[in-house]
């Protein structure tokens, strides 16, 4: 090797770097990654590695050092699978689903609410945790669905909800009196093989908390990585509130 | 000469991030083939058959049957023809036209049919229940949920796009033995071996390939092909569990 200036082809690689740089990490408006948002990532870390890591662990892959205890288990972010989402079974979750599930927590699990922190560091850690998977970078979350506000509840609506719960099979899963036993509840695993068990309506808990609107999603929208599968297209909005009202309504007293 | 390590670095992550950015798959162009080869043959199952699993049915026996067998393994008895083998040419990135077809996933006596359905990026899809009971079709990329929608009896069917070649597992929740997969091959150099195990492929550009094997239940290496203008390959194959 004898170049005799190799001061001049240094200075050709360093352009050449400035300019590949430049692209990759300061691409065209509307992309993903924008300066503001490598600073949110890295202030999520921070919230992250305080907070979430113990259960999430550190490569947030659901393996923390809590975690083996834990049922169901904690998510595993990697797979980019996430339960609930306002866009059809299939889509990613917006950053208002994360907000939602981080500030209410999942209920009847170990994930608490954490209410407790201030929004802005919520806000941060949800671009951290999607910095976890691929998914976030190659797609973008599917508009929310419209739901349609709720009918009053009238003995009328329950009954036309058994109808529905019936003729779609929910009892299958479900089982017939809603309590999580139906004949292929214990046939049932998610995403990560696991063994996953059906909703028990006679507790009258939902993960998603007491919201009814939340019910309608979970049936239009199926839940994302488990069993549940999405009825968005195969019931009409006014059938969605009639099974939503009858299985709130087979909570049993105690 | 030197560089100052510095300027290494930097011109190794030139090298990565400019190649890095480059798109490793080239979209499949369609063209007149008019020398194309033909690539044809059989696949039978080699040793001894392996015995498919029973699964005991536990929701709905009255319409499924007590119990059920599985489909991993579809060979021909006479013949020993192994069934459900796809096959495709995954290095042509020019070559015949393909028109984008809609290919059907029917939810049928509490199996899908067909066990492997085979389409090309492009192709559409669509599910289908003509069963009187509630299915759910929970489709999957690489164990990763692509979407999961309830088939109930008489329900609408559901139409979605190809759009990324590899295989999408196919599962019912409400009947966990219900299997099945859609193979998304990248251009239109694809087969599905029938029950006699046959298979055909036309209209290859002449050339050296890789004949991608697979099988749902089964390792098969790749295969070097040679296709010669107007030519008629035979290539078959014995294939088994070791």
């Amino acid at each position: 090797m004898c170049f005799k200036n190799p001061g001049g082809l240094s200075l050709i690689i360093k352009i050449l770097f400035s300019v590949v740089f430049v692209f990759n990490f300061f691409p065209e408006p509307g992309s993903a990654a924008t300066s503001p948002e490598i600073t949110s990532i890295l202030r999520g870390k921070a919230v992250y590695e305080r907070y979430c890591i113990g259960c999430h662990g550190i490569k947030g892959n659901g393996r923390g050092a809590y975690a083996a205890g834990l049922n169901p288990r904690p998510r595993d972010f990697t797979m980019g699978i996430f339960k609930w989402t306002g866009g059809p079974s299939g889509s990613l979750p917006s950053d208002t689903d994360l907000l939602m599930t981080i500030t209410e927590g999942v209920h009847g699990t170990a994930m608490p609410s954490w209410q407790a922190l201030r929004e802005s560091d919520r806000i941060y850690v949800i671009q951290y945790i999607k910095s976890f998977s691929i998914r976030f970078k190659q797609e973008n979350p599917a508009p929310e669905i419209f739901i349609y506000p709720p009918p009053p509840e009238t003995p009328a609506i329950l009954e036309k909800g058994k109808l529905v719960f019936d003729k779609m099979g929910c009892s299958g899963c479900h089982g017939e009196k809603g309590r999580g036993d139906g004949p292929s509840s214990h046939t049932l695993t998610d995403d990560w093989g696991d063994p996953i068990l059906p909703a028990n309506f006679s507790k009258g808990v939902f993960k998603t908390g007491p919201e009814i609107w939340k019910n309608y999603r979970s049936v239009a929208n199926g839940v994302g990585g488990t069993p549940m599968p999405s009825f968005l297209e195969q019931l009409k909005p006014a059938e969605i509130w009639e099974v939503v009202y009858y299985i709130r309504s087979l909570k049993e007293k105690e | 000469m030197k560089f100052n390590p510095i300027t290494l670095l930097m011109a190794g992550m030139s090298l990565v991030l400019f190649f890095g950015k480059t798109p490793s798959s080239v979209a499949y162009e369609g063209v007149t083939v008019d020398n194309g080869g033909e690539l044809y043959g059989t696949v039978k199952f080699k040793g001894e058959f392996p015995v498919n699993p029973i699964h005991k049915v536990l929701h709905n026996p009255e319409y499924c049957g007590e119990s059920v067998e599985d489909q991993t393994f579809l060979i021909n008895s006479e013949n020993k023809g192994l069934q459900n083998v796809v096959l495709t040419i995954e290095d042509i990135d020019r070559g015949k036209k393909h028109d984008p077809v809609t290919v059907i996933l029917e939810n049928f006596k509490c199996h899908f049919v067909p066990h492997i359905l085979a389409g090309e990026v492009g192709d559409s899809y669509e599910i289908k229940n003509s069963d009187p009971v509630l299915h759910n079709t929970h489709l999957r990329f690489e164990g990763a949920t692509i979407f999961n929608v309830a088939m109930p009896p008489n329900g609408k069917n559901i139409i979605k796009p190809l759009t990324k070649a590899g295989v999408i597992n196919a599962k019912c929740d409400a009947h966990t033995f219900m299997t099945g997969a859609i193979v998304v091959a990248k251009n239109p150099y694809f087969s599905v071996t029938d029950k006699n195990g046959a298979y055909k492929i036309t209209d290859i550009p002449p050339g050296h390939y890789k004949l991608k094997i697979w099988h749902e239940g089964l390792a098969v290496k790749d295969k070097e092909i040679s296709i010669k203008p107007n030519e008629k390959v035979n290539l078959s194959m014995e294939v088994g569990l070791k």
